[in-house]
């Protein structure tokens, strides 16, 4: 039987203006797995995430989700179908209670979403603690949780996450991938971008490795995390 | 008995309340729509024609002017949905303009002169503090729902908004067609109250007290209009005849001080919340000497 892909991505390209930020990237997540994207600053990554999103339109190229082509769908059609993200830089709504950005992660859900919301607390406690308080004023750490759980909130079949290390101290580092690693065990399937190659082979299934907008190689995470190119570019040499 | 001008008084304060919610609506998605002022107008002067020239009963007035006043506040909107929250602001205020003119140039609502004796209700007071209970607790729920959460993540960052997956354009659209029916129906209020109604009424100073009452009480709660609303429109009653004239004058040095002082208005966000927690702590402690 053929492995089920919840992601395809074929062919893609994305521009700004004349720039080409993405060229021609094959790309396939396959249901209950984690991908990582690896790259440096400028790869393309974030781009990459937003061109699946629809909020940067590929020039070539299709996506499919779940066998529906979304390469052309509005954002807000696209998440509605079940791709939920954590932006980079975790796009709280500052002004906003810890718990009405956890119901505007339900926004598209069909049903009820207490129990997500009990799932959520009872990973995160400090979230339930701190449930009434402005998003602003958690802490970093506390932020990316709550950005992360945003996003899990309408039950997403496909969760893609912009740089989720980004700016975090060590030990939230490793509780963020050992939560995404728990929810892939209960069948999500995530799609992340890191700087931090290290950590993010670690804990992922399957690497690509973007450079200058094209994929230079992927593989199985730990046959990537000792290539002798990648150690050198990535993971500071050895 | 209250007397009939305290009457008169509280029934234009139900009008404005209502006006000022309509502002709100879209304030909380962060657009400052100056339309709720044309949406008066229309829901005013088909109010006045409905009352007085086919003699329709006040309920079905107030229904009548709010459809219209969906129907004329939601055409515009389409347009305004596709522009930023600065074009909004500007264009919504031309619609001011152009209602006024219309109305001006059609002599079956009067045009320059008005409509004038529009039939006077018994019990408008009731009637109208019963449509500020009914478009309150809509207002509430609203706010307090998954729409409502929506238009404010909007105002708050439209970019991650879409991200959560909320279109942007139609709730744009809807806050400005909710705001256009709150505008028809304290329009309606406002003529049945006045009794006569002329163009002039629906102009740039009539903006100017809406946004200084939206402001002076506060654009994120809607509590902060019970408080503006009557201080507001009371002023002018309650000055010197001889510094009357300068109400707009007041109305805009209070609108720029509160601005500067108290941008948030009296009632913050928060206060409610707080005055909240204020009770919730007294009631503890009154348990604990029990
Ligand atoms: N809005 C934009 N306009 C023009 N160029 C952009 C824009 N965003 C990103 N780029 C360019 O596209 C390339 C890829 O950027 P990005 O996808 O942000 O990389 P990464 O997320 O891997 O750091 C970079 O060269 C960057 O300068
Ligand atoms: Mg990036």
């Amino acid at each position: 039987m053929e492995q089920t892909n919840v992601l395809k991505v074929e062919n893609l390209s994305v521009y700004y203006g004349p720039i080409c930020a993405v060229r021609k990237i094959d790309l396939e997540v396959n249901q209950g797995e984690i991908v990582a994207l690896i790259g440096s600053n400028g790869a393309g990554k974030s781009t990459l995430i937003n061109a699946i999103l629809g909020i940067q339109r590929a020039r070539g190229g299709t996506i499919t989700f779940l066998g529906q082509n979304i390469t052309r769908l509005k954002t807000e059609r696209i998440v509605a179908s079940g791709i939920s993200v954590v932006p980079e830089g975790r796009g709280m709504l500052a002004d906003m209670t810890v718990l009405e950005n956890l119901q505007l992660g339900a926004y598209h859900h069909k049903g009820d979403y207490g129990p997500m919301l009990e799932k959520v607390f009872s990973y995160f406690p400090i979230l339930s603690d701190r449930k009434t308080q402005k998003a602003g004023t958690l802490s970093g750490g506390e932020q990316q949780m709550l950005a992360i759980s945003r996003a899990l909130m309408g039950e997403p079949r496909l969760v893609l996450l912009d740089e989720p290390s980004l700016a975090l101290s060590p030990a939230y580092v490793d509780k963020i991938f050992q939560f995404l690693v728990e929810m892939k065990k209960q069948g999500l399937t995530i799609l992340l971008s890191e700087q931090n190659a290290r950590k993010a082979l670690q804990y992922a299934d399957r690497g690509y490795v973007l450079d200058l907008g094209v994929t230079v190689m992927n593989g199985p995470a730990q046959e990537l995390a000792v290539n002798p190119e990648v150690k050198r570019a990535y993971l500071g040499g050895e | 008995m209250l007397s009939s001008s305290m009457t008169l008084y509280l029934i234009f304060c139900c009008a404005f309340i209502i006006l000022v919610w309509g502002a709100l609506v879209p304030f909380r998605a962060g657009l400052l729509y100056n339309g709720t002022v044309y949406c008066m107008a229309v829901g005013g002067y088909f109010a006045a024609f409905a009352a007085k020239d086919l003699g329709w009963p006040f309920w079905l007035c107030i229904l009548g002017a709010a459809v219209v006043g969906a129907i004329l506040g939601f055409l515009p909107a389409l347009g305004f949905s596709r522009t930023s929250g600065i074009v909004t602001a500007v264009a919504s205020m031309a619609l001011i303009f152009i209602i006024q003119s219309v109305i001006r140039n059609l002599d079956f609502l009067g045009g320059t002169r008005g409509i004038r004796g529009i039939p006077k209700i018994e019990h408008l007071l009731l009637y109208s503090v019963i449509l500020v209970v009914v478009l309150g607790a809509f207002l509430y729920r609203l706010n307090h729902s998954k729409l409502g959460r929506a238009l404010e993540a909007i105002g708050t960052d439209p970019d991650m908004a879409t991200t959560l997956g909320i279109n942007v354009k139609v709730m744009t659209v809807f806050s400005l067609t909710i705001s256009s029916i709150f505008g028809a129906v304290s329009g309606a209020v406002y003529a049945f109250n006045m009794r006569t109604i002329y163009p002039e009424t629906f102009g740039f100073s009539l903006l100017l007290s809406v946004m200084t009452m939206l402001f002076v009480g506060g654009r994120y709660t809607q509590w902060g209009v019970f408080i503006s609303v009557p201080l507001l429109w009371g002023l002018p009653q309650w000055v010197p005849a001889s510094i009357n004239s300068f109400t707009q004058i007041i109305y805009g040095v209070i609108l720029v001080v509160i601005l500067m002082a108290r941008p948030e208005g009296i009632i913050t966000r928060e206060l409610p919340g707080r005055i909240q927690h204020l009770f919730a702590r007294s009631k503890e402690k009154g348990a604990g000497t029990v």
